[in-house]
């Protein structure tokens, strides 16, 4: 079978087959989900930098300081210590279950998701929580969630699976008109107002309310492979449900919230 | 009504670098989108591996992001950003973790030995397609016994996204560089091949 095995002669086959197998070592598709990623990265540079500039300004340019180097190596000092200070204070106190008032404790920053992490905001609110906690105000608000509005709204995602919904989420307008999802798996999906889902400003909402109340757990929910670009959202991961938790979060829903009643 | 985001559609990159410049976030997202393939093969030529790649990729989409101010438009946003990703990628290739990591443990991820193997042509008999596949097989074993200059150069080419003139300012060497590189790696591959009983010397 000489034609079958590239011989001495069979220069053009081995050519062929030297173009081949080279355009096989390179020619991979980039993996799934990436630009996402790229995204999120992209996300959580924008809020470092933007909750970075305010820590500068304190740290070095304020006329207390007067820019000196030492007053700028203070400060991370400073900062170091008073995390050592609450480490070691949670540690005295012993390791405390989850409570209502702590949904929304984690954030994908505060959770580290890494590069390639595909969770988005396992508890958007937290978002806003994180973000504006940096810049020194309330955290676990309303407003606290719509302050960090901004940030999320330039990756296209506001509040993705947050607790607070979908208000706390759009209501700054400047953010609002650029906010691609809003409130994707919010405790609250179902209390968007009917105002704002028929508001021309908001075509692009997206509302992923929880099946029932008795659904909402406190652990983190996981909103997968959220694609900005075509709005695509993947079924939710619904962790196990706390019967204690439910009744508490049942209760605290059913009490704030008639309209998710009536939907359901 | 307050003004929505402006569409990405069929815009030209030098119109979205414009509009990332001045905050449009969307609009670096859509240059990710368009050039993301063309960066992770030139990530994968330079590491071999899929999991390498990928990391160098964000790294330098997040650097690009970061020094966007800082591009001029001297060569084309494309040629810009393969430029990052490349260095990173060199630097990552170079990190001393690397080499031991590639040298105790060679990646088992972007080894195409491990492929599947592609179903036969209706053209070929089994034989003559087993052949093929062992010829190639060769073929990439001898490209990873190249001079890494020669072997980086091979594969850009290989990867069909760039021009031989946009692969010189990647690697920042001189146009007739790269061809020469280019011709005496195929050479030199040639010649490897043909101690295993592949072609003429």
């Amino acid at each position: 079978m000489r034609e079958d095995r590239p011989t001495p002669n069979d220069d053009t086959r081995l050519d062929h087959a030297i173009d081949q197998a080279l355009h096989e070592m390179v020619s991979e598709a980039p993996p799934t989900g990436l630009s996402t990623r790229v995204r999120w990265l992209l996300l959580q540079d924008s809020v470092r930098r933007d909750t970075g500039a305010v820590g500068e300004q304190v740290a070095g340019g304020g006329p207390a300081w007067g820019g000196h180097a030492w007053g700028r190596r203070l400060v991370p000092a400073a900062s170091a210590l008073a995390v050592l200070l609450v480490a070691a204070m949670v540690w005295m106190l012993g390791p405390a279950g989850p409570g209502p008032d702590q949904r929304g404790s984690e954030s994908p920053a505060a959770t580290g998701t890494s590069a390639r992490g595909t969770m988005i905001g396992p508890q958007g609110t937290s978002v806003g929580a994180a973000a504006q906690s940096r810049s020194g105000a309330p955290s676990r608000s309303v407003p606290s969630a719509g302050a960090a509005a901004p940030f999320l709204a330039r990756a296209g995602v506001a509040d993705a699976g947050g607790a607070l919904g979908a208000v706390g989420g759009i209501t700054p307008p400047a953010a609002a008109a650029e906010t691609r999802i809003a409130d994707a798996g919010g405790t609250n999906a179902a209390t968007v107002p009917a105002d704002v889902e028929e508001d021309p400003r908001f075509p692009q909402l997206v509302v992923v309310p929880l099946p029932t109340p008795e659904d909402v757990s406190l652990n983190p929910v996981q909103l997968h492979d959220v694609t900005i670009a075509d709005i695509r959202i993947r079924p939710l991961e619904i962790a196990p449900l706390d019967a204690s938790a439910a009744a508490t979060a049942g209760a605290a829903t059913s009490d704030k919230d008639p309209k998710r009643e009536e939907r359901q | 009504v307050p003004p929505r985001t402006p569409s990405t559609v069929c815009v030209s990159d030098v119109e979205l670098v414009e509009r990332a410049r001045g905050g449009d976030d969307a609009a670096f997202g859509e240059l990710v989108e368009l050039h993301q393939g063309a960066v992770f093969r030139a990530a994968i030529a330079a590491l071999r591996s899929r999991d390498e790649a990928e990391e160098v990729v964000q790294e330098a989409f997040l650097a690009a992001y970061r020094k966007l101010g800082d591009f001029r438009g001297e060569s084309s946003f494309r040629t810009w950003l393969l430029t990052i990703t490349w260095r990173k990628a060199l630097d990552r290739r170079r990190s001393i973790s690397e080499w031991l990591r590639r040298h105790v443990t060679p990646a088992a991820d972007a080894d195409p030995d491990r492929r599947p193997p592609d179903p036969p042509s209706p053209e070929q008999s089994h034989e003559q397609s087993l052949l093929e596949r062992e010829l190639r097989l060769h073929v990439r074993r001898v490209v990873r016994t190249l001079p890494p200059h020669f072997r980086d150069v091979l594969l850009l080419v290989a990867t069909g996204d760039h021009t031989l003139d946009e692969i010189a300012r990647v690697l920042g060497i001189p146009l007739g560089t790269v061809k020469w590189r280019a011709s005496e790696g195929r050479r030199l591959l040639k010649r490897k091949l043909a101690r295993l009983g592949y072609g003429n010397a």
